[in-house]
């Protein structure tokens, strides 16, 4: 017995180092080159931006189906598309974006629907690849609640760099990202935007899988939401939150979940500002997902939004 | 409780240490504490359906000591057919009522007749087919005067509740694993580790190759009228090795967790895609249950004695009942015939146990003809899982249509991480090939401590890379 005990924690010990030691030690080229690196830069712009100001905030869906410069343009306001992949974590962007809102700024909140019945919300293995190799400074903002949801992801990082180790030495040597331009941090405009899909072919889009409202809810989501709301409302910021566009097949197939979200929303008092059904749009202005327009729907899109400001704002 | 959350990775060291440490001198504190952390485990889940597997155990374990006190034939067939009736009856009512009332109402509509019977709005209590049968075999053992019953409840109802096998098996029989709560268990090192071993490999199939072939076929059987038909064969086969690594994963983690706790659990796979025939992929896939099958039903029915109509009413029958087993849809139960239909003239023609040893025994690699059988097996078995995992009948035969486009050539269009499972499968059946004549799928030789130890580490680490949360084992749902 004693043998066995002594062997399984030395194994279990040799484990924690080596994923714990991956975090800290092996760099991953792939990810400093991908969108997720883009992120330091969205902030230091928005930084930059003075009073008065739209911040865009969501996941990929609004990282790749908004034309800022087009809402720019209609309501003479400076825009910044602060959103990233979905797996960041609504918290993480909202927490590092909202310090930098002040009196008179739109926090236009748009957060897919994943985000509420999923780890999502907390961040998964996108936001520990933001963490240990983009933005190490912002490891002290996250909190403990956070951390217990983080730490699975941050474990999965940690051995994913070992195992994919022939692959992140082959990305170091070569100096060339290996993804497609439109994952890369190049793929942004000075808004924030992805752009770069919005010229290519659309890929095969695959229909989320029906998927029935079960328990496991994350109450998180819709609490922490409703905090950075009324934090964000008592600072003087005007708030919107919308539906996100959301791929009609896929849209049919989570319809019972949506019309929970959008019910418990309006319960605790932090209701969409337009029906789910306004943002679902048809399949073929999809690009590769079904989270992901291509530049003929983040037209109709943004045209939508444009609207739906105008009426916020009453311009 | 999942195997495959966090919970379990918690509840398994505790459950260890304190079984080991704290009521290991007592034998009966030994069941009472299994059974209470069994019970545990299942509450994790719901606690309110506890009461199902407690009524099957009360009910089971009564009739049990009621069949010792009669000795009338006609007093001991009431007694075991009650049983039975009540615990397939528990086991209608949760599992296959609303499949009833559907289908009457559907046969009524049929002739224009308007039925409103009432459904019932509950969920399948997760693995009451598999404790059903156990307990069954149990009372059915007694009434055979095959088992003595037992007076000791608490032996009995952790016989019942075992977490390790209690929600997906293996099914066990009681004339197996009942006499283990009698007997005094001490820890042995060799057995302790090699459940260890078992339980990674487990693991391995069930995040590594299950959940990365799961996701491609969750995709493709979702959008398989707009797909090509080589990414149909591609979802036909990656479902192939889902379920394999999914359910003889869970398997694997079962046995080698109750080999932790000095238990002997009975083997349920014996690497059936290295079957060479339809019959001996039946003696290798789910082989507690096969078993069961065979011996509670074949059997009595007249198994293949008698004439050739009678043999094939009976293997049509436990292949029926088999695919029905699965779950209440018609799915299930056109795969039971389809594997009926590809058993039959291996039976009829004597042919049925042409392969009972191990495949290629004691080569590097299959010759030829075996390779061929081999994969005509496979092909067979993966043509047949499609109607298993598709939606409705008529999704399966959409799917078989489409598959036959001419498409099948082109690009499946799925995208640069399709290598992925590819190459998890191949990594699996590798190992596997050069285990098979051992018990489970990873055996390391005793020798070369320091390339074992790294291999143990190499696969813990591909299953955290790999791990996906709340991904569900597909044998829940049975």
């Amino acid at each position: 017995m004693k043998r066995f005990v002594t062997y399984f924690l030395i194994l279990t010990a040799l484990l924690i180092i080596l994923v714990v030691g991956a975090l800290y030690l092996i760099p991953n080229p792939l990810v400093r080159a991908s969108v997720l690196a883009a992120f330091p830069e969205k902030k230091e712009r928005l930084a930059s931006l003075k009073e008065s100001k739209i911040v865009l905030l969501g996941g990929s869906n609004v990282d790749f189906g908004m034309d800022s410069r087009r809402i720019q343009d209609s309501l003479d306001m400076d825009v910044m598309n602060m959103s990233m992949v979905g797996g960041v974590g609504l918290d993480y962007l909202m927490r590092q974006s909202l310090p930098f809102l002040n009196e008179g700024d739109v926090l236009v909140l748009i957060p897919e629907y994943t985000n509420f019945y999923s780890a999502v919300y907390f961040g998964n293995i996108f936001l520990a690849a933001i963490l240990f190799d983009v933005a190490p400074e912002t490891l002290p903002d996250i909190k403990m609640r956070q951390w217990k949801s983080l730490l699975p992801f941050a474990a999965k990082y940690g051995a994913s760099k070992i195992t994919s180790l022939p692959i992140l030495i082959k990305a170091y040597i070569s100096k060339e990202p290996s993804t497609a331009l439109f994952h890369s941090k190049e793929a942004y405009n000075v808004h924030g935007d992805n752009e770069m899909h919005w010229h290519l072919e659309p890929q095969l889009v695959v229909t989320e899988p029906y998927n029935p409202m079960n328990n496991d809810l994350n109450d998180f989501s819709f609490e922490g939401i409703r905090e950075v709301l009324l934090a964000a409302k008592a600072n003087g910021i005007k708030i919107l939150l919308l539906p996100p566009c959301y791929h009609q097949s896929s849209f049919e197939n989570q319809r019972e979940a949506i019309s929970f979200i959008d019910e418990k929303l309006k319960k605790q008092g932090t209701p969409y500002f337009v029906t789910p059904e306004r943002y679902r749009m048809a399949d073929s202005l999809f690009f590769d997902t079904y989270y992901h327009l291509n530049k003929q729907g983040v037209d109709l899109r943004t045209t939508y939004v444009i609207e739906d400001l105008q009426r916020a704002l009453g311009k | 409780m999942l195997f495959n959350s966090i919970e379990f990775l918690l509840f398994l060291p505790l459950v260890f240490i304190a079984y080991w440490f704290l009521v290991q001198k007592s034998l009966k504190l030994q069941n009472a504490f299994l059974l209470a952390v069994s019970y545990l485990f299942y509450a994790w889940w719901d606690w309110r359906y506890l009461f199902l597997i407690i009524f099957c155990a009360a009910l089971n374990y009564y009739s049990g000591i009621a069949l010792s006190k009669v000795s009338s034939t006609r007093h001991r067939k009431i007694i075991l057919g009650t049983a039975i009736v009540l615990s397939i009856g528990l086991l209608g009512i949760f599992k296959y009522y609303n499949f009833f009332v559907d289908n009457f109402i559907n046969a009524f509509a049929s002739i224009g007749v308007d039925l409103h019977p009432r459904t019932l709005n509950i969920i399948l209590p997760v693995g009451i087919s598999f404790f059903t049968f156990q307990t069954l075999s149990y009372t059915i053992d007694v009434y055979r005067l095959r088992l003595r019953p037992t007076t000791d409840p608490i032996a009995f109802f952790t016989f019942v509740a075992f977490f390790p096998q209690l929600v997906a098996g293996p099914i066990e029989r009681a004339s197996n694993l009942l006499p283990q709560f009698f007997e005094s268990r001490k820890f042995s090192y060799p057995l302790a580790v090699d459940g260890m071993r078992q339980i990674l490999w487990g693991f391995f199939k069930k995040i590594v190759v299950a959940d990365n072939c799961a996701n491609f076929v969750d995709q493709i059987f979702t959008n398989y009228e707009t797909l090509p038909a080589s990414s149909l064969v591609i979802g036909a086969v990656f479902f192939s090795f889902q379920i394999y690594g999914d359910f003889s994963g869970y398997s694997d983690i079962a046995i080698g967790t109750s080999r932790l706790f000095g238990f002997n659990l009975m083997r349920n796979f014996g690497f059936p895609y290295f079957t060479r025939d339809i019959a001996e992929f039946w003696r290798h896939w789910h082989i507690s249950l096969t078993t069961w099958f065979r011996d509670y039903l074949y059997i009595p029915l007249g198994g293949s004695r008698g004439g050739k109509a009678l043999v094939v009413r009976n293997t049509f029958i436990i292949f029926l009942v088999s695919g029905f087993w699965h779950g209440a849809n018609w799915t299930f139960i056109v795969w039971g015939l389809v594997h009926a239909t590809f058993f039959l003239p291996l039976l009829l023609s004597g042919n049925n146990r042409n392969h009972t040893g191990i495949v290629a025994e004691h080569q590097l690699l299959p010759n030829f003809k075996t390779l061929v059988k081999m994969f005509i097996t496979f092909v067979l078995v993966t043509l047949a899982w499609i109607f298993f995992r598709a939606a409705n009948v008529g999704e399966a035969f959409n799917y078989f249509s489409r598959m036959l486009d001419p498409s099948l050539l082109s690009s499946p269009g799925l995208g640069s991480k399709l290598f992925i499972p590819f190459l998890y499968i191949a990594i699996m059946l590798v190992i596997e090939w050069f285990n098979r004549s051992h018990e489970h799928g990873f055996f390391a030789p005793a020798k070369m401590k320091v390339a074992r130890w790294a291999l143990y580490l190499l696969l813990a680490l591909m299953c955290i890379a790999q791990y996906e949360e709340k991904q569900d084992f597909i044998y829940f749902q049975f």
